[in-house]
């Protein structure tokens, strides 16, 4: 069966098809019918695009710690009294640049939650497509397991594995896999919804005669699944993975802020938020105002975001 | 059985060769109970539906067998056993000598039987799955069979099949959704050729089309049978689609067969009780003055079927035989009044 066309290019002919629909779709059309849909737009785009483009446009580098000046610490924002120009929205308690440390906070934060995010999905569909399709104990272990994990909040789901895999990886070989623990913990937290959706579509789809004539022909199930069943149920998937960002986002800023999420010499939106808490009664109110700010109004966009292409997508197209 | 070993004999064609399909003793029984735990809580039994019962026949090669019922009688459960995408409860179907979804048979064997199998489905917005293109749903058996591995020679052949079914070649690269109902059910059967089966069975093909659009899906089936030496076995409740097609007629009542004959024989002198009633039903146009005997009462529940013969509650010539012994298949008729000669 080495004639088969290669899935991964099928895959991003796929996505490139989609595009093109998207583009000649009403979606673009209810797009521009709504403002504040676009405002959400460009802010997010706006945030996202400096993050990623930290190196580069921050004035400086916030993990070079030979470039901090203590001397330079809880300095206000420029245009403030006791400002300095060096310092646009001035610094933290380490002397670091707030923009330079915002930038790459929200860097670090964004990418932590869109690999939470991508965890989240593959771990869900995955389990929702073949618990939708054998059924059976399998599908009732998995099942029961989302609905156990569903009475808790996604944040405690976090802490636990967060906590557990501090546990067990000890303080010291954690060091520098901080990433990757969030990055687990808020998947781990999120996988629930994708599974569940996922696994009432495959139920669906699995009886539809176009599956039947695959199976008939005898092609292996777990191609049945990939090529047939998976295309016709990430509809849903990408709606609930543009909602989960803002809350992957908000989940890893709580973790940060709580002081299990990344060390403070890494700036994260959520480190950030926290030192800044501590100065927040001196006055110094900027160290805690400028990352809430990007912090809320990203997930706030992100939100909006998704609340709309659900609505544009939900009268089915088809 | 006194009359042999196949009761149906005599409505097998005269042909020496033996009969491409054979299907023996088929029988399927649905479990329908309520969940373990709440059998167990109200104490109710087990509830058992059986929706296919002893069907016996044979299709020979190049013919067409239509099996005829109301919904509930059990034809689609039939196809789909047949074909295997069903497990039998009992029975045994064979193609080409070799036994459908047997265990016993080698893996080569099972996958030369899988090619040799295709089947049309009654919905073809569900046939197809909407995120392909049309080149791809009809070369998915010639994929999966290796009938081809050179990516041009799939194309061709998809452009072959496409032509051959009244499609342009160029349509391959557009999506199912932009097709209308009879193009997409062209699609389908353009995909159950591509790997070039003997034996084609065919689920109401035309139930979900515009009448408009089903005698053209009718002739295309008809055409590609005489062209390619296609068996079909054709499912449908539609006594007038079902005459234009079939060699041979299998009447279902539920779940059993009453009534296996020549198609001309069957439209002509039918015999059975309950294949007259159906066959009185048809509209005519010739006759349209005709008063005619409407068809009386309706399928009873297959959870709780009548005793003996299934028919008798709803028979205008049912006596105390019928309502306690099943009647066998004789002569092509399941009929304890036509078998002593009453009727």
């Amino acid at each position: 069966m080495a004639e088969t066309p290669d899935p991964d290019a099928g895959f991003a002919a796929a996505i490139l098809r989609r595009f093109a629909a998207i583009a000649e779709s009403h979606l673009l059309y209810s797009f521009t019918r709504s403002w504040v849909v676009m405002i959400a737009a460009v802010f997010a785009v706006t945030i996202i695009a400096a993050a990623l483009a930290a190196q580069w446009i921050a004035p400086t580098n916030p993990l070079d710690l030979a470039s901090l000046d203590l001397m330079d610490s809880r300095l206000p924002p420029a245009w403030m009294e006791g400002g300095d120009p060096r310092f646009l929205i001035g610094t933290d308690d380490q002397g670091r640049d707030l923009l330079s440390a915002l930038l790459y906070g929200a860097q670090m934060s964004i990418g932590i939650s869109l690999a939470a995010v991508g965890v989240a999905i593959l771990l869900g569909v995955t389990l929702g497509l073949i618990s939708g399709y054998f059924g059976g104990l399998f599908d009732t272990l998995i099942m029961r397991a989302a609905d156990v994990q569903l009475t808790f909040p996604a944040i405690l789901t976090a802490l636990l594995v967060n906590g557990a895999a501090r546990a067990l990886l000890g303080d010291q070989r954690l060091q520098g896999g901080e990433f990757w623990v969030l990055v687990v913990s808020i998947g781990l937290a999120f996988w629930v919804q994708y599974a569940r959706t996922v696994r009432a579509s495959t139920l669906q789809e699995r009886h539809r005669d176009y599956v039947q004539a695959a199976r008939l022909i005898g092609v292996p199930s777990w191609k049945i699944l990939t090529g047939h069943v998976l295309p016709n149920v990430l509809g849903p998937v990408t709606v609930i993975a543009t909602i989960n960002l803002a809350l992957a986002i908000i989940t890893e800023a709580t973790l940060s802020f709580l002081g299990v999420g990344l060390p403070p010499s890494h700036p994260s939106l959520g480190t950030l938020v926290r030192v800044g808490n501590d100065f927040l009664m001196s006055g110094e109110w900027w160290i805690v105002f400028f990352p809430g700010v990007v912090l809320a109004g990203l997930a706030l966009a992100v939100n909006i975001l998704g609340d709309w292409l659900r609505e544009a997508l939900n009268p089915k197209l088809r | 059985m006194s009359e042999g070993e196949t009761p149906i004999a005599a409505a097998v064609p005269p042909a020496e060769v033996p009969p491409l399909v054979r299907v023996s003793d088929l029988r399927k029984v649905f479990d329908v109970s309520a969940s373990a735990l709440e059998r167990m809580m109200s104490g109710a039994p087990r509830r058992l539906v059986t929706a296919v019962d002893h069907v016996t026949f044979e299709i020979g090669r190049g013919e067409t067998f239509a099996l005829v019922g109301e919904s509930g009688s059990g034809k689609s459960t039939v196809a789909r056993m047949v074909v295997g995408l069903l497990e039998r409860s009992a029975g045994r179907v064979t193609i080409d000598g070799t036994a459908v979804d047997d265990p016993a048979t080698p893996r080569a064997e099972r996958q030369a039987l899988r090619r040799k199998i295709q089947m049309i489905f009654q919905d073809p917005y569900a046939s197809l799955n909407p995120r392909w293109t049309v080149g791809r749903i009809v070369a998915e058996p010639v994929v999966t069979f290796g009938v081809l591995t050179d990516s041009r020679a799939i194309e061709r052949r998809v452009g072959e099949l496409l032509a051959l079914v009244g499609l342009a070649p160029a349509d391959r690269v557009k999506y199912p959704h932009q097709f209308s109902g009879g193009q997409r059910q062209r699609i389908a059967i353009a995909r159950a050729l591509s790997a070039e089966p003997a034996f084609i069975v065919c689920d109401e093909p035309t139930s979900a089309l515009d009448v408009s659009v089903q005698a053209q899906i009718l002739n295309l089936m008809a055409d590609l049978q005489d062209r390619l030496g296609l068996t079909y076995l054709f499912i449908s409740h539609n006594l007038a689609v079902v005459r234009h097609m079939a060699d041979r007629i299998g009447v279902l009542y539920l779940g059993r067969l009453v009534e296996v004959r020549p198609a001309r024989a069957l439209f002509d002198d039918p015999r059975h009780p309950y294949t007259r009633m159906l066959i009185e039903a048809v509209p005519d146009l010739e006759a349209p003055s005709v008063v005619r005997d409407p068809a009386r009462g309706e399928i009873p529940n297959p959870i709780d079927p009548p005793t003996g013969c299934h028919f008798h509650p709803r028979c205008p010539h049912v006596v105390e035989r019928c309502r306690r012994e099943v009647p066998a298949l004789l002569d092509g008729v399941a009929c304890h009044r036509v078998a002593d000669g009453s009727i």
